[in-house]
């Protein structure tokens, strides 16, 4: 298997296992994943997304990004309060959740010998936005159908 | 220190030889994970005095603290100054402070350097509650 895989597949856990640990009762399933290559094609943000940036050997970005009323309903359990409209608590709480995904990915990277860090997560608020990489990348869109709405975990990788 | 009572099975921590609770400051950046935390030392019997939304924060407060923290949970990932760096300048007041670093990046490596730079222990995010009362039991009764 190759790093992509080896990534996605560690993601596909990592996403499964925060959301249960923090959400009660919500279900956890994957689509169809779809995959492109591109210099110019860019991710597209579709409503709350946290962004985080992979350093080291894996170098690439990963994008967890949730409808706005998803993110409200997943932020209202996640700290026990109603939340009906978007506020810092919202995007700390979709920022935690990225770096808890992706950060328990990583580790299982790391401790198989690949040498990747992340960085903090950055939070993107807007319908529409389209974010360009400057280098090529392989893009995979992981689609997470939950009880609660549909997540949408990108992974970016540059390929060399 | 000494636990007068230790009672695993309702995950209650016990008190000090003096009968008060240990106390404990929580830095994590995330109001939810400071919430989430905080509830379960409370459940456990610890007091938590005092929080910190960053590294900075968190220093300071150690400051004015120190000599009365039985315990410091803290995040890695943090805005201004991260966890590792908090742990470092902690460690320069008082090699013996408890602190538990608590992190969602727990590759083998990360934890190595938490342990070399002074961690009494290392706790993965997401967390269970029994796994948290396990290591911080530990921590209290071996440091
Ligand atoms: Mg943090």
């Amino acid at each position: 298997m190759g790093i992509k895989e080896d990534i996605t597949v560690a993601l596909y856990g990592s996403t499964k296992m925060v959301l249960k640990e923090y959400v009660d009762n919500i279900t956890v399933n994957f689509g169809e994943v779809t995959i492109a290559t591109s210099q110019t094609r860019p991710i597209i943000v579709k409503g709350c997304a946290s962004l985080i940036t992979l350093i080291g050997e894996l170098k690439g970005k990963v994008l967890v990004d949730l409808p706005l009323e998803t993110a409200l309903k997943i932020s209202s359990i996640m700290n026990d309060e109603e939340l009906t409209e978007f506020n810092d608590t919202v995007s700390m709480t979709i920022n935690e959740l990225a770096n808890m995904i992706v950060g328990n990915a990583i580790n299982k990277l790391v401790d198989a010998g690949i040498n990747v860090d992340i960085s903090i997560p950055s939070f993107i608020f807007g319908k529409e936005i389209a974010l360009y990489s400057s280098e090529a990348s392989d893009i995979l869109v992981v689609p997470v159908e939950t009880s609660y709405g549909n997540i949408f975990i990108t992974i970016s990788i540059a390929s060399k | 220190m000494e636990l007068i009572k230790h009672d695993p099975e309702n995950l209650f921590m016990g008190t000090k030889r003096d009968g008060k609770k240990l106390t404990c400051m929580v830095v994590d950046d995330v109001p939810f994970m400071v919430k989430t935390l905080s509830k379960l030392l409370e459940k456990f019997g610890i007091e938590v005095v005092q929080t910190a939304a960053n590294g900075v924060e968190a220093v300071e407060k150690y400051k004015t603290l120190k000599g009365r923290l039985d315990l410091i949970t803290c995040d890695i990932t943090m805005p201004e100054m991260d966890g590792l760096q908090v742990l470092e300048k902690v460690m320069q007041f008082d090699r013996t402070q408890r602190v538990v670093m608590i992190s969602a990046l727990g590759s083998k490596e990360k934890v190595k350097t938490a342990m070399q730079l002074g961690a009494k222990y290392f706790i993965v995010k997401p967390f269970k509650a029994e796994d948290v009362f396990r290591i911080l039991s530990f921590v209290i009764t071996k440091f």
